[in-house]
């Protein structure tokens, strides 16, 4: 069903040309360097320590892995982490 | 900046939170919409910052959940705020500073006049402190614009006004009117403005009505501005007086020397004193500071003496500083009796000298007239001087022709 609608959204989207992240409410990654990271439609956070932050997304979640990262700011929709990135991966 | 600016102005807490799944209150303030930033993993938890305002909603959130909350630092206005209360007193008086300050730079405490050359600021204050402006004054009581005006319509001699009001000084600036030298354009005699023997006459303008060698007193006319018809050659004399002749007015011109007197007084002491100078000398110096005088030199001391000061001024960031020297010339009183033929020189000396100030000639006088005035058993010899000189004592003087006609 939430197959099916995606599809259809994805169609949509596609024919009128629109941002798949309004429509499809898919996360916006921001990778500046590898200091800063800004995530846009995230659902919140699973775990958090200075090495490693899992951040909770529509469809499963992205881990990043790195050193001294700190969450400078958090807001419902969108958070900046800053620290040294070094793997970001998306996962189910 | 401007969110810092907020965050100081609602006040913000940094908040150290402790126990086991920590996310689970980062996810559950960032449910209830409150703002968390800078959150860092510390050895046994972390810390963030949070909002004042969001901070009670975060406690109950910690509590439900069972975990450590702790407030480590609280900064903005809403905490300052509680400092005040504590020092009222201080508060106060910063309140009442800024309320003298303001209190007391509403009034004008000086005036001043600039640009006036003629009409005196005298004047010009006196007026302006009929209407309204003068030092005590407070700034609203007064419009600068109908002072301004009212100047213009009072004081007839100036052109221009403007009151420039800066901080508690009041500025009138004055722009005076020039006026038109009065000159004669109608009819006019040359007449004498004092008594005298007419030495030169130069005609410019005008029938001469004296000659050299003329005796003159003070208002004789010297050359007419009445100029009689030239005769005709032509008309026999007998004829000529029938001729309705009209004599032609004119402005008179030249110039009419003329010798004059001048007398002038001058006295001498017949035994005088003179402090004169010995020659001696003795220097002094200190420093002058705006606390005490401090000597450096000391001066001998002298009964009488003539000083000389000389000040060098330095400001410094204590105030201001100055070096004085004063250097001392002994004097000494001297003596001097004087025979009549001695006094009645020097009397004659200082009787020249007056009238040469009076006079405001620095040419010497060649010709003078001594006269004694005191008796010879006077303490002191008085003499009258007079001088005679030759000047130009002609003055133009209009007249009205219809005046001159009717004669």
């Amino acid at each position: 069903m939430s197959k099916r609608r995606e599809a259809i959204s994805r169609a949509v989207a596609d024919l009128l040309e629109i941002p798949k992240d309004l429509a499809l409410d898919l996360p916006r990654v921001t990778l500046v360097g590898k200091g800063e990271l800004y995530i846009e439609n995230h659902r919140g956070i699973i775990e958090y320590s200075s090495e490693r932050l899992r951040i909770n997304l529509n469809r499963g979640y992205i881990e990043i892995e790195g050193r001294d990262l700190e969450i400078s700011v958090l807001m419902p929709d969108e958070l900046v982490i800053v620290g040294e990135v070094r793997s970001l991966r998306y996962l189910d | 900046m401007s969110k810092k600016i907020f965050e100081q102005l609602g006040g913000m807490v940094t908040v150290k939170l402790k126990g086991k799944n920590l996310e689970k209150v980062i996810n559950m303030a960032m449910a209830r919409g409150i703002f968390l930033w800078n959150i860092k993993k510390n050895d046994d938890g972390i810390s963030f910052r949070v909002r004042q305002s969001g901070f009670n909603a975060l406690q109950s959130i910690s509590a439900e959940g069972g975990f450590e909350l702790e407030a480590t630092r609280r900064q903005g206005l809403p905490f300052f705020k509680q400092v005040l209360k504590r020092r009222m007193g201080f508060l106060a008086g910063a309140l009442f500073f800024v309320a003298a300050l303001y209190f007391l730079s509403s009034f004008i405490w000086f005036i001043e006049v600039s640009g006036n050359r003629v009409v005196g600021e005298e004047r010009i204050l006196d007026n302006a402190r009929r209407l309204g402006v003068y030092s005590g004054v407070t700034k609203w009581s007064f419009s600068a614009r109908e002072v301004e005006d009212a100047l213009l319509r009072d004081i007839s001699e100036i052109s221009y006004v403007r009151i420039n009001i800066k901080g508690v000084k009041a500025r009138i600036e004055i722009v005076e009117k020039v006026l038109p030298t009065q000159e004669i354009t109608g009819p006019c005699h040359i007449v004498a403005v004092r008594d005298g023997v007419v030495d030169d006459i130069l005609v410019l303008n005008g029938q001469a009505a004296v000659k050299p060698g003329d005796v003159v007193v003070k208002g004789d006319i010297l050359i007419s501005g009445l100029l009689d018809p030239p005769s005709s050659p032509y008309v026999p004399e007998s004829e000529e007086e029938k001729i309705n002749k009209k004599a032609s007015l004119v402005r008179a011109r030249g110039s009419v020397m003329a010798q004059v007197w001048y007398e002038g007084y001058g006295e001498c002491a017949m035994m005088s004193e003179e402090l004169v100078l010995t020659g001696e000398k003795s220097h002094m110096a200190y420093i002058e500071t705006p606390w005490r005088k401090l000597v450096i030199k000391k001066a001998t001391e002298f009964a009488m003496s003539q000083n000389s000061t000389a000040v060098k001024t330095f400001n410094t960031p204590w105030g201001e500083c100055s070096l004085v020297l004063v250097t001392a010339m002994e004097q000494s009183v001297q003596r001097e009796e004087h025979s009549e033929n001695e006094a009645v020189n020097i009397a004659r000396e200082r009787a020249l000298k007056n009238l040469a100030e009076l006079l405001n000639t620095t040419q010497p006088f060649n010709d003078c007239r001594v006269e004694v005035l005191s008796s010879p058993s006077d303490p002191i010899l008085r003499v009258k001087v007079a001088v005679e000189i030759i000047e130009d004592i002609g003055q133009p003087q209009p007249f009205a022709p219809q005046q001159m006609a009717k004669k």
